[in-house]
């Protein structure tokens, strides 16, 4: 009697299953199927209950019992893996769901920092030079007589000093006012050929409103035993231009007087600014279409002469190398390149402005 | 240096049928290497001003000063009413300047018809200052003689045609030559050809022949050649109008005709010239000598300046007569009463001219040009045409016997040149030939020398010595925007250029270490600033420790102070960042920046002579973070201000990121003056920071890298700094020589290289992980038990973290806080078995029950 009740009761408890688990519809979870599971097929499960009485069986009765159970068994655990399958669907149907409005947004954002202006022309220009097999070159901000004058060929009470006036620690160390005196330092500390690139900070006695006090240089010294000219300096400048403001560029050569090259010659490059428009409407180079950058010529033997005497040899010998050399602010550069148009806005630390760059 | 136009062509024999516009003449000096900085035509705006005749004139009825004039031109048919104030208002059939209505002075400025008191003047009468040609202003211009010889209606720029165009030619330092009109007519005639106009002067008369005149040069290397002409029975006046139209184009006062002239022929030849009251000098002595000390002179400006025997001067047996070279003496000036003048040419040492007038800040045109040097061949020029000049403009006599002193003349420079040398320093062939036609106008001499060029040049030319010299002089005239654009090395990098040594020590490696710094900091969202080197005494002294007498500390700083600085905020070399970047903050906050995250990385200075230039960097916050909190007490959202674990962390990821190793945070001793924090890196000797809030970076061999904190209040007070703010310093060079210094692990040698690290065997085994929870005193700094964490000094503990702190909630007993740590062990050889840990866990848990008193939870 007990047989049949138990087979039939058996018989419910597949159909449950499926009853129950299409009652949980879209909320079904990995939880639910599994508390599903071990409810009708764990260890105190109802099939497990279930087979338990079979002990008390007849054989013919536990067979037949046997095979309905395990036949339902089967049932069941098809179906929980069905129930799995369609959870991974609903799942990933939900996540695809998801809108950019389901992300909580949290409050840490990343900050970004900046590298000042001058600090990232000075690398673009290190950078440059470098292809051309130029090496950095630094020297002190503080400097004597003879390196940032003297070896320049300008000697004391001459009227070139006037050009640059100078602040005095005492009489002998002063601030440089140019990046010249580290081609002194390099010549004076090893042999040719040289290639550097001296950028750095330089100081002048200048209080008019588009000077600063201290502002920033790079010098440029090539000594080579090859012959180098004048045309060779003009090309290696208008690369520069070239790769620097990543436009094409003229740049022009003037005539001009610097002690420690000759010839010397100013450098001129085409507007940046005024390209494109009319010839009266640029502020920058006031029409002219030119705008004045840089200073430079090829070595001038009283150099060579000053660093022989101090070095006590003659391997700087016009005889056996020559070459060029140039320089020009950074500060300029930078802000040509970047439509800055006073050069206080640099040293002046404004967080507005730092920001931008 | 100012050119006129007109003065300019005088000097010029234009080539047959060329003729050049005041803008190509510009154009082609600038290309030539003497660069027009201005261009200024004085007619330019000035058109309907034309010559008229005055055919009635009656008082004005209404005014006791005004006139009315009647004037006729070519052009009007009736006389026409014209009111004017002048007070040499000339008789009838005078000739004067009228500015008609409708002619215009200015670019902005055009004439009308105006009533004056009541009656109509059409247009006005105009004075030189009206049209810009001196600054008269008492009279209008009358014009008389030549200028009276133009049909009526001339307009005045023909009539004062010897003004015209004015140049501000920027004039190299090595060309005195280039300081007179006659110096530029000869670049001209270099680039364009033609030549030098001849003038006719008189014969020089006989040297030293009658001795009214005692001429004494005490030292020819001070006086190289002295002239001295006498000029008896001038007659001191005003000089004629084409003189001073020019003077003034040229930017001189116009004194009288002596006084002018001499500086008309300095403008015009470049050489300064001098004329004396011959009756103020004592015994006809002339005496060039070194100053004696204590002597004194009074300049022509006034100025009564006491003299060194440094300085040269012109005197007569009694009294100073000149500063020579530099400026006359008041007391032998040329007056109106003066009758007869002694006119000095003469040449000077340049660096003693220079010497004088740095000293007393006195430059003149004079020293200017001597300064420069002047070249000694062309006094006798000067001299006499200054002389035949006030002759005919002064009248008086000139004495046929001047006086002269002379050294030894220098003769012209002969340079040998080799047109292949020249080749390859302008990057462009030059045949012998090519050279000689390229010179041919120069005032270079230029013969053949076999395959050389051999150049004579004119003793003028002081910057032509060597063959360098002449070679830029081709390139010059030949025109640099001439010279082909090649790039170098295109084929042609050498082989890596050995360097063998570097210029200044550690340089290449400082100058990585910056740039690595500047990306490590900005990557921590910092900006960088960069500030001037200088500060004041005062910004300094407020955050430096020496402040006080009687400190505890005997060291006491010396700062690096400038001789001449240009403003007192800017006498001192800064000793450290941190004032400079203290001033940006308060520029900030006053320009309402309420946030400023930003890091400076740049030399400091000291006294010390093996520090004398630091490379140090330095941060600073101050403000909020970005992010907002929510605050449990006001039940609100705001903002989370910056404090001194943010400087911590930024330091941390900074030290490690440089590659330090090893490093420790160590408190600040407290200075018992200022009561703030000290700090001393390369001898700043810093009292900067907040006595507890703030911690000294020492390197593993016990060195004073940098420091962190909260600036102390009274450095707050003294910068005028109205929200927290902390900050970090570091030496950067000091890491760079430090031994510690991870990067020295491979080679000493190559200190180029940053932050090699070596590689560590990635943990091969798992960790595992504990927790530690406890009640402790409100407010204790974490710090405390990671102190005592690492005290245990356990190696299979390999990390642990302060997870929460929390307080005021159940189980918490009053005035503890509850704090939850996680803490992580893990061995390198094998798979830890909790039985192992959970004994080690115990042992730390005990010691840090022990060691700090809390409760265990």
């Amino acid at each position: 009697m007990e047989t049949d009740s138990i087979v039939s009761q058996l018989k419910t408890f597949g159909d449950e299953v499926d009853h129950e688990i299409s009652a949980y519809g879209e909320a079904l979870d990995a939880s639910i199927i599994e508390t599903l599971r071990i409810k009708y097929l764990g260890k105190k499960g109802h099939i497990a209950g279930v087979m338990k009485q079979m002990g008390q069986m007849t054989p013919e009765d536990r067979r037949k019992t046997g095979e309905v159970a395990n036949k339902i068994k089967k049932q069941i655990e098809r179906s929980i893996s069905n129930a799995k399958i369609t959870l991974e669907k609903l799942i990933l149907e939900k996540n695809f769901k998801r809108t950019l409005d389901d992300i909580p947004s949290h409050p840490f954002k990343k900050k970004q920092g900046n590298i000042h202006l001058l600090s990232q022309a000075r690398n673009d220009i290190v950078h440059i030079f470098s292809q051309r097999g130029f090496t950095v070159a630094t020297g002190p901000e503080l400097e004597n007589e003879f390196n940032n004058f003297e070896a320049l060929g300008i000697p004391k009470h001459h009227p070139a000093r006037d050009m640059q006036d100078t602040f005095y620690i005492d009489k002998n160390c002063l601030l440089r006012t140019h990046t010249s005196p580290v081609q002194i330092r390099t010549m004076l500390n090893q042999e040719p050929p040289i290639r550097i690139i001296a950028p750095g900070t330089v100081y002048r006695r200048d209080d008019d409103p588009t000077h600063s006090p201290m502002f920033m240089q790079v010098e440029a010294l090539l000594i080579e035993p090859y012959v180098v000219s004048m045309a060779d300096l003009k090309g290696l400048l208008h690369h520069f231009i070239e790769q620097f403001f990543q436009k094409d560029l003229g740049i022009r050569f003037r005539p001009s007087y610097f002690p420690f090259v000759e010839p010397g010659a100013e450098v001129d490059m085409e507007c940046s600014f005024c390209s494109q428009k009319t010839k009266d409407s640029c502020r920058v180079c006031k029409g002219t279409r030119w705008l004045e950058i840089a200073g430079c010529g090829m070595v001038d033997p009283v150099v060579f002469e000053k660093i022989s005497s101090k070095r006590q040899d003659s391997v700087y010998s016009s005889d056996n190398y020559n070459g060029f050399a140039f320089g020009f602010g950074l500060d300029r550069m930078a802000m040509l390149r970047h439509g800055v148009s006073n050069i206080r806005h640099l040293y002046e630390s404004d967080v507005r402005f730092l920001r931008q760059f | 240096m100012l050119i006129v136009f007109s003065w300019l062509c005088e000097h010029i024999d234009m080539p047959h049928g060329i003729s050049i516009s005041p803008q190509e003449t510009a154009d082609m000096l600038t290309h030539a290497g003497l660069e027009v900085e201005g261009l200024i035509d004085v007619w330019q705006h000035i058109h309907g001003v034309t010559s008229a005749k005055i055919v009635d004139k009656k008082p004005h009825p209404n005014s006791d000063h005004l006139t009315i004039i009647h004037v006729i031109d070519n052009e009007t048919n009736e006389p026409v009413e014209v009111v004017c104030g002048a007070p040499n208002v000339p008789d009838i059939g005078g000739q004067v300047v009228w500015a008609k209505p409708g002619a215009t002075l200015a670019s902005d400025f055009t004439l009308g018809s105006k009533k004056l008191r009541g009656v109509m003047s059409a247009g006005m009468l105009c004075s030189e200052k009206e049209l810009g040609l001196s600054n008269e202003h008492e009279g209008i211009i009358v014009l008389e003689g030549d200028y009276a010889k133009h049909p009526l209606g001339t307009e005045i720029s023909t009539i004062y045609n010897h003004v015209d165009v004015v140049f501000d030619i920027g004039i190299p330092a090595n060309r005195p030559d280039l300081l007179g009109h006659k110096g530029i007519a000869r670049e001209v005639i270099a680039l364009i050809g033609g030549k030098l106009k001849q003038r006719h002067l008189a014969n020089d008369g006989n040297k030293n022949k009658d001795s009214n005149i005692d001429l004494s040069v005490t030292d020819h290397n001070q006086c190289h050649h002295y002239v001295a002409r006498e000029i008896t029975k001038v007659t001191v006046a005003p000089s004629p109008l084409w003189m001073k139209h020019r003077l003034h184009a040229v930017g001189v006062r116009s004194i009288s005709n002596v006084i002018d002239i001499t500086n008309y022929v300095m403008f015009d030849l470049g050489h300064p010239l001098h004329a004396f009251d011959k009756d103020c000098i004592e015994n006809n002595q002339i005496i060039v000598r070194q100053a004696k000390d204590g002597e004194t002179v009074t300049t022509l400006d006034s100025v009564e300046r006491s003299l060194t025997t440094n300085d040269i001067v012109v005197a007569d047996t009694t009294n100073v007569l000149a500063l020579a070279g530099v400026m006359g003496g008041k007391h032998s000036q040329v007056t109106e009463q003066t009758n007869h003048i002694i006119l000095e040419a003469a040449t000077f040492e340049p660096t003693s001219v220079r010497k004088t007038s740095k000293r007393f800040k006195l430059s003149s045109e004079s020293s200017h040009r001597f300064e420069r040097g002047v070249d000694t061949n062309g006094i006798n020029e000067a001299s006499l045409y200054a002389a035949q000049l006030i002759k005919e403009l002064a009248g008086g006599q000139i004495n046929p016997s001047y006086h002269e002193q002379q050294g030894t003349l220098k003769p012209p420079v002969k340079i040998i040149l080799s047109p292949l040398k020249a080749s390859f320093v302008i990057g462009v062939e030059f045949s012998q030939k090519q050279i000689i036609e390229g010179l041919k106008f120069s005032s270079i001499d230029v013969h053949c020398d076999e395959e050389n060029v051999l150049a004579i040049c004119p003793t003028f030319r002081a910057d032509l010595t060597r063959e360098i010299d002449v070679i830029e002089e081709i390139a010059r005239l030949y025109g640099f925007y001439n010279i082909p654009t090649r790039l170098y090395g295109l084929h042609n990098i050498p082989s890596s250029p050995k360097f063998t040594t570097t210029p200044h020590q550690n340089n290449l490696a400082t100058y990585n270490i910056a740039n690595r710094a500047r990306e490590i900091l900005m990557q921590q969202g910092l900006s960088e600033m960069i500030s001037l080197g200088f500060t004041s005494t005062q910004r300094v002294t407020d955050v430096s420790w020496n402040q006080h007498n009687g400190s505890s500390y005997n060291k006491t700083v010396e700062w690096l102070k400038l001789e001449n600085p240009l403003v007192v905020d800017h006498e001192i070399m800064r000793p450290t960042l941190i004032p400079n970047m203290l001033s940006a903050l308060v520029y900030n906050q006053n320009h309402g920046n309420d946030t400023v995250t930003v890091f400076e990385i740049g030399n400091v200075f000291s006294v010390e002579s093996d520090h004398k230039q630091r490379l140090h960097v330095a941060v600073l916050f101050s403000g909020y973070h970005e992010e907002w909190t929510k605050n449990e007490k006001r039940e609100g959202i705001e903002r989370i201000a910056y404090n001194f674990w943010d400087i911590e962390a930024v330091a941390k990821v900074f030290c490690d990121s440089i590659g330090l190793i090893d490093y420790k945070f160590t408190p600040c001793e407290t200075d018992q003056n200022t009561h703030a924090g000290r700090a001393d890196i390369d001898h700043t000797c810093l009292s900067v920071l907040h006595p507890n809030i703030s911690k000294n970076i020492i390197s593993a061999n016990n060195e004073s890298l940098g420091f962190i904190g909260e600036i102390t209040p009274m450095v707050m007070n003294a910068y005028d700094i109205d929200k927290p703010c902390v900050v970090m310093e570091l030496s950067l060079d000091t890491i760079n020589t430090d031994s510690t210094h991870s990067n020295r692990s491979s080679s000493n040698d190559d200190k180029t290289k940053t932050t090699q690290r070596q590689m560590q065997p990635i943990a091969k085994f798992p960790s595992i992980v504990r927790d530690l929870s406890f009640f402790i005193e409100n407010d204790t700094s974490p710090e405390r038990i990671q102190k005592v964490l690492e005290a245990c000094n356990q190696p299979l503990l390999v990390a642990y973290k302060l997870m929460e702190i929390y307080r005021d909630i159940e189980h918490v007993p009053k005035g503890k806080e509850g704090m939850l740590w996680s803490l992580t062990y893990r061995s390198d050889n094998k798979t830890l078995t909790d039985t192992e840990i959970d004994a080690i866990h115990e042992k730390i848990i005990d010691e840090v029950i022990f060691t700090l008193k809390v409760t265990r939870r």
